[in-house]
Order: C-alpha cells, then structure tokens, then sequence
C-alpha cells in the first residue's frame, strides 16, 4: 500500500511538469501582450517595451520558464502582473473559496444524485423513475449562468430569503455568516453534475440488479429494500464513485462561470481575469495548484476506490 | 490512475448469436421512450435540414424598432430577440449549427478518444504511459482554460470553439475506451482469436472495440447536449460564435441579460436544447437496453 | 456499505485539513481600533457595487476606471477638478504661478495638511511622488509599473524643491494641458514614507491625504475604506465606503433592487426604465468625456476612398442605435470632441441616415455593387458600451447598400494586440474603439486620434488619418497659451475630420449610476471620478 502511493505520486511528477509546460507555451504563444494590456491602449510604444523588459518578458520563452520554474520549486511564485500582488498567497486565498463552493455542490449532487437514481432504480419504469429522470434531464440543460440568474431574482429578490452575491455580510467572516451565501451558487453549481451522478446511479443500479447473486437474494425471499441497500447499492457504488472523480474536475472548471455570476471570490473569476490580462505569473500559477489539487483528489479517489473494492490490486 | 482500471459499467461478451445487430434493432424498436426520442431527435433534425426551404423570415434581419417582442406578436410566432429578429427563424437555423456542433465535437472526442484509448489498453507499456499521461496531463488542465486558450490562439469562432470543446472530451472517451480493452484483451474469445493468429487491427476492431460500444453510447447521448452547454459557456465567457450567426449557445448566453423583461430570448433555445438532450438521451438509453440484454428483467 | 462511511470521512477529513491551510483572511487589514470599534447602529455605511475588481490601491498605478473609482478618495492632487466641471481649482496647492514661457510651474502648498499616516505633506513628498514614476534611477522607482507617467509627466524635465512648501517643475517645451494634467489620478501625492515602508505592497497598503483612509481590500470580496476625520477641507459626513466587484450585469442589478448594495454603475441600458421606475432609486445621469467610433483604415482599399467613407456614413442609422439599443444611455455625436469639453465645435452635423445617397456615392467611387469586409469587435472591454449589438445593427445597414461585412469579435487582450499594429503589419478594414477623456483638454481627443504623428503604435491615431492641416493645425495648439486661439484652430481642425470621415462617429456615453433613495448630495464628474467628501446617507 505505501509503496503504491509512493509510485503513483512519483508518476504526478510527469504529469505536473507536462501541465507547467504546456501552460507555459499557451500563455507566452497565444496573442496578446500583458504589457500592453497593463499600459492600456493609451501607452506609447517606448513605455510598452521598457515595462516588457522589467517584466523579463523580452528573454527568450524557454528562458523565461527554467526562471519561472527555478523559482517555483524555491517557493517563489511570483507577482501577479496586473493585481501587484504575490501569486502564492492569493493563490492559495482564493482557492479556498472555490474549494468550499466546489466541495459544498459536490455534497449536494452526490447526495441528491445518488437518491434519485437509487429511487428511480428502484421504482423502474414507473411514474416516479419517468419523472425524476425527466427532472434530471432539466437540471442538466440549464446553463449554470442562466440557473444562476433565476435563482437570485426568485430567492434574493423576489422571496428575500437568501443572499444575491458574495461570500459575507459586509465587513464580516466566519463559516455561519458564510452559509447563507453559499447555498445558491452551490445549488447552481450542482444541477449539472447531480444529473450526471443520477443518471449513473441509475444505470448502474439497474445493472447490478439484474445479476444472478440479486435474483437469488429475491429468490430466497429477502425484503427487497435489503435487497436494494445491502447488495445493489454497494456493487453499484463502485463506477458511481469514478464518475464523481471525474467530475470533480468540472466542478472546479464550471466554478468559473458560477464564481462569476454569483461575485463568489473564488479562483475561476481569478483566472479568467488573469487569462484576459494575460497576466502570466498568476495563470500559470493558479493552473499549477488547480492541476496539483486535481491529481491528488484523484489518487484520493482512487485510494478510495481499493478500500472498497478489494478486487482491485497495486500494481 | 493508470494502474487500476475499473470499468464503468460492467457487462459481459454479446452471446455470439446470430444477427446481434438485427436483435437490438428489434429489441430498440420495441422501446417506446426510445422512439419517442427518435422521432424528436429525426424532427429537429428534419427542421435543420429543411430551413432553406422553410417559409421563414432572415434569421438576421434586423429591425431595431421591434426589438424584443413577446412570442404571438403578429408576424413573429415566438417573438423577436434583442435586434428584433425574428426567434422562430433564427431557432431553427441555430439548430442547424448547434446541433451539427454537439455531433461534430463528440464525434471528434470519441473518434480520437476511442483511437487512443484502444492503443493504450490493448498495447499496454509505452504506449499506454505515454497516452494515459498525456491524457493526464489534459485532465488536469481546469477545461474553461484549456478552451480559452485554444481560442485565444486560433480566434474566435465556430469551429475553434468546436475543436476547443471536442479536445476537452477527448481524456474521458479515451478512459472509458481503455478501461474496457483491459478487460476484454484478456477474455477468452480473444485469447482464441491471437491464438489461431489474428492481426492485432482484427482483434482491435472486430473483437474489442465493439465491446466497448455500449458504455461509449451512453457517454455520447449526455455529451452531444454537454458540448452545446459548453460551447455556451464559452459564448458567456464572449468566445463562442460570431454574430450575426444564429447558434442556441449564443443565444442562451446572451439572453440572459433579457431574463427580466424578455424571458422569452433564452427560455425559448434552452427548451429547443432541452429537446435534443431529451431525445438523446431516450435514444441511448433504449440503445444500451437494446445492446445489453441482460438489463431488462 | 458498511465501509463507506469511513471512506467519506477519510475524504472529509483530508478535505477540512485542506480548507484549514487555506482559509479566506483579507490582506492584511490595517485595522484602525478606534473606527471598528463603533460597528452597527449609528454608522453611515455606502456599498458600491462596481463591476470589476480593483488591481492597485497605489494612484500612480491606477489604469482603468474601476479601480480609479474605489480609490481616488485616498488621494489630493495639487489642483483639482471643480464639482461638475473640468476646470481647475486650487487642491493642496494654495496658488501657482506659470512663467511666460510656459516652462516653469510653481506651487504653493497648504500648511499643516497631513497623510493618513501622520506624517507631513511638504515639497519633499511631491518630487517624491513625481521622480518615483519617471525617474528610472529613482530607488523607489522599481516599487510599481505606471501606466499613466508618460501622459501625465512625459514633458516634465525636473521637479525642484524651492522650499518646504514650495515646489517648481520644470518642463522640457511648452504643453498647453500640464496644469490639467495635475489633477489626474497619476499626479496624486502619496506618502513617502510610506512607499519606503512597504515598497511593492504600497499598493495594498495606500496612504494619502485624502477625506478617506484605507482600511483593507480583500480582493475579490471587497475594499473598504473608512473617513478621515482631520481631512483639511473638513471631515467627511459618511464612515465607511464598501466598493464590492459584482462582474455579472444581472446581479449587480438585483443587489441594488433588492437593497443589499447602495450604489451601481455601468447599467444595461434595456433595464433603466425599470429603475427609474422603481421609487426606492434614484437615477443620475451626466454626459461623460467619451467617444465611441468605428475607424476605417484610410490606408487601404477601398477606405483609402473617402466617398467610401462618406457612403458608409450615410447608410448608418445612427440615430436608431442610440435610441434602440442605447435607450438613451449615449448622446449622439455630431463631432469626436464631447460637448462636456471645450473646444468642441457645436456648428458641425453628423451624417444623416440616407441609404440612396449611400448607393450614390458608393457608385461615384466605382463600387455600385459594394463589397466585401471584415470587421473587427471587441467582445467586451471599457467604454465600449454593446460592441456586439451595435456591430450587428451596422452589418445590417450596411448590407442593405450592398456591402457585406463579416464582423470578427475578439477577446480584449488580443483585440488590443491586433488593433495597434504599424501600418506595414496592419490587415485591418474597420474597427471599433472608444476614448475617456483624461484630463478634459480637446488635445487629448484631436491630437491623440487623428494627428499623423500618432499612428500605431506611436499613438492612437487607429484609422491612419493623416491630413496635412489637421497635422499642422493640432500641433500649433498643443504649444500655444491662448485659450481663444486653440478653440479656433480645434473647431477648424473638427470640420475637417467631420468632412473627410476616417470615422464612424455614433455617441457620446453617459455615465450613469443608479443609487438608493437614501444617498444624498452625490455628484456625477465629468471624469468618472466617485467623490463622497460631501455625499450623505439618510
């Protein structure tokens, strides 16, 4: 076992510098002048090459990485271009937003979605399993922009039972003032992905239940919600848990487009900032931690996956 | 995650009857859900089809004094968007790119995804650590970037929004595709087909590959509808199809300023994408039963 | 089943031992006790919802307008803007004198006006604040990037201290503008000590003379800034100013309806009938110093034509934008020049909306059946107002005389990268763009945008105009003292521009901020500017 997770973090090794380097190159080939943005389109073009110089960004590309990279592995991550501040500490700032909203909506879908599916398995065919499924097909077509917008104007707005935007009351923090707001970005986040994890369980479900061992377990006369949460549910756990993997990485992409509805201050609205600022120390360095948290969560996963499922072995 | 491969959904090797294809087909059309949403999904496309043909108004005709008007206004059926074209018109015709785009970016995901997960997981050793990794590499990377930056290097526009969605895909087909070689490169029909000296392209396309249809399939019915709402996205984030192009991602994203005071501009092309993630997924649903008949009880 | 629970704990457990590492403090508040002491009740709290982020609290790095807007109240300059206008009037300089060639200005300080930190605003802390943005050699030089010191000092030779309270700067020629240029955001005087104190962090630890101090920034959640009670015009009448970036239109909107936000600005112009209409708001509105074009590249076939201009001129329905789209929310533009500042020359017309005359022309110039072109559009991006809804309505216009245009929408930063290309490089037909004025001089339109001498990427001439008496005409008032005589020669230089069209010329933005009905006293500024010293809340 420890063996095995020594390899498989060795194995991010790779993974981690394939990901530096190809943010490296999309940043510093794709079109577009941190430089000039800065300066605005009013700078004149002596000013735009002196601050292009003190940004080093006058090197070489593959120079500018081993720098960057050097730096990265002392601790040094940089200064964010346009925001002047130090990339590590706003980094990690603003990732604990965006952990707590992604971490709060995946709690949601997997629970709502894995309740659901169970039912609908359960209940195949019927009314019940044609209604929820229906139910998770809308979830899944709505745009979490569009989502987003409907549920302020209705529970904000209109109802004025939750907060429109932020992440705190003005001036304050702390996780109970923090929960208010919380709950319509995550809600919004977690209607895609609900129906993904739904619609899995489901399937997975029905399945599971049409094996032999399950027909034998009816057969002997076993109520048939034992038969469903003590044999079913635990086999169809199992390709349940690597869609939920998977989608963790959506999660925190489709962050973004929530981050940005709902003002939360997470690091999808960071980035894109970034991204349009082409302020490369901080893409690249926000891209380097999401990809690390990403690896790790699924090592996790997949760590997860072996205490369950004991026919997996480490190789 | 390489070295342990479980598989999505967990199904044994087709009985080697005669005419499998005929029995699913028969099986598929005993479905109703899943005519249903073949007749929804041939109706869409019917419509994209015939939009030439159709007696409808320019779908860019801009007429700014009647901007924004309610569906039942006289002479526009489902009223008229922000630039008072008509919606009924530029629905229909944004089908046709919408819908061309969700087949396009899946089918590209899938045809490179499938490609390269057969090789890894049926090769195994370095091709299989070089693609995983490489597909690591891609997963890793938050998609919305990966996105931007393709279009950000290649510009705007349908087609690099498309391939920016469709390379997105590529890591998961390829994972769901090699996961399934693993398994079945070691049963024993194809042990029997290398024993009496098939070719690994035999083996690969006749054996394997359409042993991982059936999990591919239910991917792909989510997918086409997931690769509008992406595109979408793209277009909130003002990187999706140029105007005056009429694109249902486009739509719904732009839309959204109106939800006020005319909810109708992106009600109306969520419920036309509601319909094909609908039929779609009927469509697969019934397809997987069909394949795998061991499900219906 | 039994084992899953203790996997999800394994989980959650990694996952609140993550969340610990990472906890969401704002940037180091410099907490002042005495003012968070008195929370709640009595305190006159304004929430600003702006729509992006704040990047730098440090004035001299300020580029864009919102982070002008959360921040400016920190800082004085030595002249100002009066209320509502842009003509000057004395800040923390008592008096100037200008020597009569224009070379030599010399400031007279206030007395006993202190930095928020306490100590001494003084001579020393003027040249400080100006050689720390065009000194390279200056040691703190290295503590910022400045956006605006070229516009702003780039004629200034030196900065000399005659005594405590006496300052004289030394230009390299004579500039009409300088004083004007004095009272932008870059020539704000900050605290010496206090760059020397935190160097690059300045900007997040800001320290001025101005009614407000800075109390944190958060980014992405919110600034705060707090009343300075011995500001030296007298102490502000409201606590507390909270600016919170709200990137989303509609949430920004719902915020203020709902009253959780005080203050909006940049409001979709399809939803202000709604505001107005709504009891709880009030709705300002002011023209602002802007100019929203398409260029034509002059340069090029078949721009080169200016029929082709004239023609394309006449086939847009301006006027049909600006009240359709733009609800009213831009003015329409008879000259690149606002009416908001001197020197615009209110005889000129803008083209009237005459599809045949179009065709006409468009014949006259050997293209009866028009053409083909692209054209280039920001998807966003500041004073742009609705590039893609009003690029659309052009492409319409012009389609109905026979030319066809492909509209491009790109991304900000490149869009940027492509538009100031020199002239060898440049692909391009026609653009969009837009301009704030800075300091309220029509130098900064004229010279700036049609001067032969501002091609890209020299300067902002984004059309390649070149035309040799508006060369000759800007030029000779840029360095001319008399008042009179420049208005003569930029209505002049105006007509002709006007006449030979390297412009779509359409409207002049507003600014608009809806605010709650229990702000009172608040006063647009034609420069965009928010002042709270004498705002109130009820």
């Amino acid at each position: 076992m420890v063996s095995y997770v020594g390899k498989r973090l060795l194995a991010l090794i790779p993974v981690l510098i394939g990901v530096t380097i190809l943010v490296f190159s999309i940043m510093h080939l794709s079109p577009g002048d941190p430089a000039q943005i800065i300066l605005g389109p009013k700078a004149t073009a002596e000013s735009v090459k002196q601050l292009r110089h003190e940004l080093g960004l006058d090197l070489p590309v593959y120079q500018q990485y081993f720098r960057w990279i050097t730096n990265v592995l002392a601790g040094d991550w940089g200064r964010s271009i346009q925001m002047k501040m130090e990339v590590l500490p706003l980094v990690l700032d603003r990732f604990g937003a965006t952990f707590i909203l992604t971490l709060a909506s995946a709690l949601i879908s997997i629970v709502g979605g894995v309740l659901f599916g169970i039912i609908a398995a359960a209940k195949k065919y019927s009314f019940w399993d044609r209604f929820l499924m229906f139910l998770v097909l809308v979830g899944f077509c709505m745009p979490v922009f569009w989502f987003g917008i409907l549920l302020q104007i209705q529970f904000g707005l209109k109802l004025d039972w939750l907060p429109i935007s932020g992440m705190h009351s003005p001036g304050k923090t702390g996780f109970v003032d923090m929960l208010p707001y919380l709950i319509l970005p995550a809600v919004s986040l977690s209607a895609g992905t609900g129906a993904v994890i739904a619609r899995m369980t489901r399937s997975s479900m029905l399945e599971v239940l049409g094996q032999d061992y399950i027909r034998t377990a009816r057969a002997k006369g076993m109520k048939e919600q034992k038969v469903i949460y003590k044999h079913a549910l635990k086999n169809a756990f199992i390709p349940i848990l690597t869609v939920i993997g998977m989608q963790v990485g959506f999660l925190l992409a489709g962050a973004v487009l929530v981050e940005m509805v709902f003002s939360w201050p997470g690091i999808g609205t960071l980035m894109v900032k970034g991204i349009q600022a082409r302020d490369f120390p901080l893409v690249q360095g926000i891209i380097l931690f999401v990809a690390t948290s990403y690896v790790v969560i699924n090592l996790l996963v997949d760590l997860i996956y072996a205490y369950l499922d004991p026919r997996i072995k480490y190789k | 995650m390489a070295d342990m491969n479980i598989q999505v959904t967990q199904h044994t090797v087709p009985k080697k009857k005669a005419g499998p294809w005929a029995q699913t087909w028969r099986r598929f059309s005993r479905d109703k859900a899943a005519l249903v949403g073949a007749v929804l999904l041939g109706i869409v496309i019917l419509l994209a089809v015939l939009a030439p043909f159709l007696p409808l108004d320019d779908p860019n005709a801009v007429n700014l004094a009647k901007r924004l008007q309610p569906p039942g206004t006289d002479g526009h059926l489902l009223g008229t968007d922000e630039l008072g074209r008509d919606m009924l018109s530029r629905l229909i015709w944004g089908g046709r790119i919408s819908v061309s785009i969700g087949f396009f970016a899946v089918g590209i995901a899938v045809v490179f995804g499938t490609i390269l997960g057969l090789i890894a997981g049926y090769f195994q050793k370095f091709f299989d650590t070089v693609i995983m990794r490489f597909m690591d590499i891609l997963m890793a990377f938050p998609y919305v970037l990966l996105a931007i930056s393709i279009i950000a290097a290649l510009g705007p526009g349908l087609i690099n929004t498309m391939i920016a969605v469709s390379v997105v895909g590529i890591p998961y087909y390829a994972r769901i595709v090699r996961g399934s070689t693993l398994t079945f490169r070691e049963m024993e029909f194809v042990m029997a087909e290398r024993a009496i000296g098939a070719s690994h392209f035999h083996i690969i396309f006749w054996h394997i590959l359409p042993n991982c249809l059936p999990p591919l399939i239910v991917a792909v019915s989510l997918d086409v509808g997931w690769m509008i709402l992406a595109a979408s996205g793209m277009s909130f984030l003002g990187l999706g199809a140029q105007p005056p192009l009429a694109e249902w991602g486009v739509m719904l994203s732009e839309g959204r300023k109106f939800i006020r005071m005319a909810p109708h501009v992106s009600l109306l092309p969520g419920l036309a994408l509601f319909c094909v993630v609908l039929a779609m997924n009927l469509i697969g649903d019934g397809l997987r039963d069909a394949l795998d008949p061991k499900t219906k009880v | 089943m039994k084992r899953i629970p203790k996997a999800l704990l394994a989980v959650s457990l990694t996952v609140a031992a993550f969340m610990a590492g990472c906890s969401n403090e704002p940037a180091e508040p410099e907490k002042q006790p005495a003012q968070t002491e008195q929370t709640s009740s009595g305190e006159k709290v304004i929430v600003v919802g702006l729509q992006a982020e704040p990047t730098s609290f440090d004035a001299h790095q300020i580029s864009d307008y919102n982070t002008s807007r959360a921040a400016m109240e920190i800082y004085d300059q030595l002249v100002q803007f009066k209320d509502e206008s842009t003509e000057l009037e004395p800040d923390l300089a008592e008096k100037w004198d200008v020597s009569d060639n224009g070379l030599e200005y010399t400031f007279y300080l206030k007395k006993d006006v202190k930095f928020h930190d306490g100590t001494p605003l003084n001579a020393e802390a003027v040249k400080f604040s100006i050689d720390r943005q065009i000194d390279p050699k200056h040691p703190y030089h290295e503590t910022g990037t400045f956006a605006y010191a070229d516009f702003t000092f780039g004629m200034v030779d030196h900065v000399e201290v005659v005594d405590p309270y006496t300052v004289k700067i030394v230009l390299k020629e004579p500039f009409a503008p300088f004083l004007s240029n004095l009272a932008m955001h870059a020539a704000s005087i900050v605290s010496p000590e206090a760059v020397k104190k935190y160097g690059k962090d300045f900007s997040k630890h800001p320290v001025g003379t101005g009614p407000f101090k800075f109390e944190s920034w958060t980014p992405g959640v919110e600034a705060v800034l707090v009343k300075n009670p011995d500001y030296f015009k007298g102490a502000p009448k409201v606590d507390k100013l909270i600016f919170k970036p709200i990137t989303e239109d509609q949430t920004r909107l719902t915020e203020l309806e709902s009253g959780s936000i005080d203050m909006i600005v940049n409001i979709p112009p399809d939803d202000l009938e709604r505001l107005r209409a709504d009891a709880n708001l009030q709705v300002l509105e002011q023209p602002g110093m802007h100019v929203w074009w398409t260029a034509f590249n002059t340069q090029k076939k078949p721009f080169n034509d200016v029929k082709v201009r004239q023609a394309i001129n006449y086939a847009i329905n301006k006027e049909s934008i600006v009240n359709n789209i733009l609800h009213g929310t831009g003015e329409l533009a008879n000259s690149p020049v606002p009416p908001t500042v001197w020197g615009h020359n209110a005889t000129l017309k803008n083209y009237e909306y005459n599809p045949e005359k179009a065709k006409q022309l468009l014949a006259e110039a050997g293209y009866p059946n028009g053409f083909e072109v692209t054209y280039w559009v920001p998807e966003s991006g500041s004073g742009m107002q609705q590039p893609a809804t009003m690029a659309a309505a052009i492409q319409a216009d012009l389609a109905a005389v026979g030319i066809k245009v492909n509209i491009q929408t790109l991304e900000w930063g490149t869009y940027l990268d492509k538009v100031f290309q020199p002239k060898e490089k440049m692909d391009m037909d026609m653009h969009q763009m837009s301009w704030v004025g800075d300091n309220g001089d029509p130098d900064n339109f004229l010279y700036a945008m049609f001067s032969s001498e501002q091609w890209p990427t020299a300067g902002f001439n984004d059309s390649f105009y070149k035309n040799e008496t508006v060369d000759k005409l800007l030029k000779e008032a840029r360095t001319t003292l008399d008042k009179q005589k420049r208005t003569q020669m930029y209505e002049e230089a105006q007509q002709i521009i006007m006449e030979e069209a390297p412009w779509i010329v359409l409207d002049h933005e507003k600014q608009i901020v809806a605010a709650n009905q229990k702000i009172k006293n608040f006063k647009l500024h034609p420069t965009g500017v928010f002042r709270f010293a004498n705002v109130d809340v009820e």
